[in-house]
């Protein structure tokens, strides 16, 4: 795979190493990135072994992300992708940061405003990039920790449709739903 | 040519595509969190608050469906209730309760239930849906509606047994309660037996059966009988010399006794509920016994698979062993660093394990010293447990809850633990009405 993917073309940094090119779903920015940033995404990685010999140097395209948010995705993706480039080790190596500069990294990521955490947690889920998707959904999660029903509604902006009758219904499923 | 999507992961976009964009807030979490993204937002909710996620909304609700299913909460909470001794916070015996659930691998804290609505003082009931407490007095026997002991009714008061008890087993088994030995000698009518049995029906009262066989005559009370209750019958095991038995409640009629022993070593035994294969009923048999001087750890745990109606080993399991640096944890060694006298007073210190479970699994703990934490063990679903001849799939370490710790570090601090799986509404409410102190 890394034979075939070589002669298409796609950039490389001073040093040697593999980049690939991911392109935001209105075509209005290039993201040229290093191969083991990109590979965190399991859905990058798996266009890319679809594409084969075919892949050219026009960049992998990506729909359901827009720009501002691929920014963002690739900010994660560049800060945790491990130190080697080999596609084999992406998973098994750590990553080139130390774990405590990692931590705090992610907790200044997800200070944004709910908008901007919905298209990173969406981005992250298209996109399959685990760590990404970990980090977004514990913090929508730890927002409806100690909540009542009405006051998560309130918090996250959301109408119940729910009748009184289906909410007991609820209730009482919710006594042995264990 | 550039790649594109595809045909996977579109059942977000399309419902994306047909909704209008908008700024505002409420609109924005309908936008993005639905689907996909929401279930896994909601598999990361704690168990406490999933009763209020799902509801939330009809959206909610199919995401915490969909959680559940793909992550079913088989194994029961370890429920630790706690009594302090009189005097704390002024006035009776403190009693409060902790859940430790398995799935999220965290402790909640079950705040105290107001003194003069609970009694203080609780034993221990066996069940097949659950362990619950109870509060036995001359007047009555009153079982806690929930696993927490929480929830303010009780099931309608039982009367008190007919023979008085004070140390006695007590097992729900389908509709009925059955109390067995632990009475008080001194009390006994003449004729009287203190390994007496007692069952009660449903909606009616307590009558005799036939009292504990010979081999656990001189052990009948539940300091020194394990117990088990499964949907048929109570197993009792004792707890020093491996002598079983089983009563079956609704045939009033016991079972053989054996003594069970797969290994002489053994110094302490515990029984739960095991497997239920076909229409067999097991048991899963744990055992303490100290190693030999050289081994690395001072003591080994093991379990046996044994058949429910004869009590004897089944044949295809053979024995599982907890892994040492866990047994490890539980009974610690203590420091003897060069002291050769010390090494013979190694071995009168006597074991005592104490089990409770469910037939997917269930705890093991140190019955000396329950504030070291506890081993949960995790036993093979049903067509699962391929080629393996174990009972038990896999081991994992509960730490002790800090507020146990406590509790059980004061003089006269008292522990009770139970198994039993907790309702998602129930643990809702027992957190939240910490939230509202």
């Amino acid at each position: 795979m890394a034979a075939a993917a070589d002669s298409s073309g796609d950039g490389g940094t001073s040093s040697g190493e593999k980049t690939i090119v991911l392109v935001s779903s209105d075509n209005s920015a290039r993201f040229e990135v290093r191969e083991a940033a990109a590979l965190l995404s399991q859905t990058v990685r798996r266009m890319i072994d679809e594409a084969g010999a075919d892949a050219s140097g026009d960049g992998i395209t990506l729909p359901d992300v827009d720009a501002k948010t691929l920014a963002k995705v690739l900010e994660y993706c560049n800060k945790h992708a491990p130190a080697s480039s080999s596609s084999s080790a992406a998973e098994a190596a750590p990553p080139a940061e130390g774990e405590e500069d990692l931590e705090r990294f992610d907790r200044e990521f997800v200070r944004v405003d709910m908008g901007t955490l919905y298209s990173l947690v969406t981005a992250a889920s298209y996109l399959k990039i685990e760590g990404l998707l970990n980090l977004t959904c514990q913090t929508i999660a730890d927002m409806i920790k100690g909540k009542t029903p009405e006051q998560i509604r309130k918090t996250l902006g959301i109408t119940s449709e729910f009748t009184p009758e289906e909410e007991d219904e609820v209730r009482r499923e919710n006594a042995w739903a264990f | 040519m550039g790649v594109s999507a595809g045909a996977h992961d579109l059942k977000h976009r399309r419902h994306q595509e047909a909704r209008v964009p908008d700024a505002d807030g409420a609109s924005l979490t309908a936008m993005y969190l639905y689907g996909d993204v929401l279930e896994s937002v909601v598999e990361r909710v704690p168990a406490a608050d999933l009763a209020a996620a799902a509801r939330v909304s009809r959206e909610w609700l199919r995401a915490v469906r969909a959680a559940l299913r793909r992550r079913p909460r088989r194994l029961p909470c370890l429920v630790v209730h706690l009594q302090g001794p009189r005097g704390v916070g002024g006035g009776g015996g403190l009693r409060c309760a902790a859940a430790y659930d398995p799935c999220s691998g965290a402790w909640l804290a079950v705040p105290a239930a107001p003194r003069h609505a609970t009694p203080s003082h609780v034993r221990l009931l066996r069940g097949a849906r659950g362990d619950r407490v109870c509060a036995l007095s001359l007047s009555g026997l009153a079982v806690a509606a929930g696993p927490l002991g929480t929830t303010a009714g009780c099931v309608a008061p039982l009367d008190a047994p007919t023979v008085w008890r004070v140390d006695p087993v007590f097992a729900a088994v389908g509709d009925r309660v059955v109390a067995l030995g632990g009475a008080c000698r001194l009390a006994l009518a003449d004729g009287g037996d203190a390994a007496a049995v007692e069952v009660h029906e449903a909606g009616g009262g307590w009558t005799a059966c036939d009292p504990m066989p010979d081999a656990l005559r001189d052990s009948a009370a539940a300091t020194w009988l394990s117990a088990a209750a499964t949907d048929q019958r109570v197993y009792l095991v004792e707890r020093t010399t491996g002598w079983a038995s089983w009563f079956d409640p609704a045939n009033r009629r016991w079972g053989p006794t054996r003594r069970l022993g797969p290994d002489a070593t053994v110094t302490t035994w515990g029984v739960a509920p095991g497997r239920v294969v076909g229409a067999e009923e097991r048991l899963v048999l744990f055992g303490a016994k100290r190693a030999d001087k050289e081994a690395e750890c001072t003591v080994v745990v093991q379990a046996w698979e044994v058949d429910g109606d004869t009590l004897e080993q089944t044949p295809s399991a053979s024995s599982d062993a907890m892994p040492p640096e866990l047994s490890e944890r539980l009974f610690p060694r203590d420091d003897i660093d060069d002291d050769d006298d010390d090494e013979e007073e190694l071995d009168d210190r006597s074991l005592s394990i104490g089990v409770c479970g469910n037939a997917a699994g269930g705890y093991v703990y140190n019955a000396a010293e329950p504030a070291n934490g506890a081993v949960l063990y995790e036993l093979w679903e049903e067509g699962k447990a391929k080629g393996s001849t174990t009972a038990v799939a896999r081991w994992d370490w509960v730490p002790c809850a800090p507020a146990d710790a406590a509790v059980l570090a004061q003089p006269l601090g008292r522990a009770i633990l139970a198994c039993s799986p907790v309702g998602l509404d129930e643990l809702a409410l027992a957190v939240g009405a910490r939230g509202t102190r």
